[in-house]
């Protein structure tokens, strides 16, 4: 499935909140784990990931750490923070909610052999 | 917890679908300062300054360096060759422009042109309306002179009235004695562009048409 790049724009943060709620992880595994969970439906620029990742750790939605990795240079690690939970608490709730409102609008009020 | 510390060659074939190569015998390892991904990072950062401290651009190319070797290597694993392994890469993470229309700024933040032919790239639909806009203003200014020019010739003092009505291979115009082609300032123009004289008797200049003589030709006198 391709998903339009404006929707995928729009829920990057809240994709990242989501899989950071699991652990903490670099952008690099942020994007696979992305693609692996949407089994590779969601199909985005890898370097569309930084811009939402800075937006978050502005926000402080979520906090990067550098750590040293086994056999390379440092990483830098995200971890989602409390405001990040209850973030992502919120945008999961309004996404529900604009989800169920798309679908009402999508199902035939009726069915067809009525008209 | 960390869950991942480098690529696997499984995610990437999932991105690509494609089946892992036979790996050479030799890997040569990507190196990590690799002229291609610097050249990328370079566009990009270059998009950020000005918007973006030098300590956070600087923190953010040492990640994006590091996300585009783990993918470079990853596509290594699948077999390709270190050249074509970085290509594919690159692609992956996205053009500089791709990148950095993500990137939302404050209000009132602006990035420095850093390159000439982005620049140009960016603007050559509206240089190409003033460009056309240019084009006909000077074609209206042009009309607009050689209306005027049209009054001057066609009044009392430029020769016979309706002078400029008629064609030029009935006549010609005669300038202090000098025959002018006919398109030069014979039929149209009040004030010739190129020997600076007027249609319009000015000082011991008169011109005058000259019903009677053949259409001229370049400087031929009657």
């Amino acid at each position: 499935m391709d998903v339009e790049r404006e929707l995928m724009k729009g829920s990057t943060q809240t994709l990242i909140l989501a899989v950071l709620r699991e652990g903490a992880r670099h952008g690099y595994s942020i994007a696979r784990e992305i693609e692996r969970r949407s089994e590779v439906g969601l199909k985005f620029k890898d370097g569309s990931l930084y811009p939402a990742l800075q937006a978050l750790e502005q926000g402080e939605f979520i906090a990067g750490v550098w750590e040293p990795s086994a056999g390379g240079p440092p990483r830098k690690v995200y971890h989602i923070t409390e405001a990040g939970l209850a973030e992502l608490q919120k945008r999961t709730g309004d996404w529900n909610l604009f989800a169920q409102m798309i679908q009402r609008i999508l199902k035939p009020s009726r069915p067809a052999s009525e008209s | 917890m960390l869950q991942h510390t480098t690529g696997t060659g499984s995610d990437v074939k999932a991105t690509t679908g494609r089946l892992p190569g036979v790996a050479p015998a030799i890997v040569e390892p990507i190196p990590a300062d690799n002229e291609q991904i610097e050249d990328l990072l370079d566009s990009i950062c270059a998009r950020l300054v000005g918007r973006t401290p030098y300590a956070r651009r600087t923190e953010l190319r040492a990640e994006m360096r590091q996300h585009l070797h783990s993918l470079a290597l990853a596509y290594q694993e699948l077999g390709e060759s270190p050249e074509r392994a970085v290509a594919l890469a690159i692609a992956k993470f996205g053009s500089p422009e791709q990148v950095a229309s993500e990137w939302s700024f404050p209000q009132g933040t602006r990035a420095p042109r850093t390159d000439i032919r982005d620049w140009i790239r960016s603007r050559w639909r509206g240089m190409g309306a003033v460009a056309s806009l240019c084009m006909v203003a000077a074609w209206l200014g042009f009309a607009l002179h050689a209306g005027t020019a049209l009054t001057v010739v066609a009044g009392p003092s430029s020769g016979p009235a309706g002078a400029v009505q008629q064609r030029a291979d009935r006549g010609a115009w005669v300038s202090s004695g000098r025959q002018m082609p006919p398109s030069h300032h014979s039929v149209q123009f009040a004030n010739c562009m190129s020997c600076h004289s007027a249609a319009a008797p000015i000082g011991n200049i008169r011109n005058e048409y000259r019903a009677d003589l053949p259409p001229a030709r370049l400087w031929s006198k009657p």
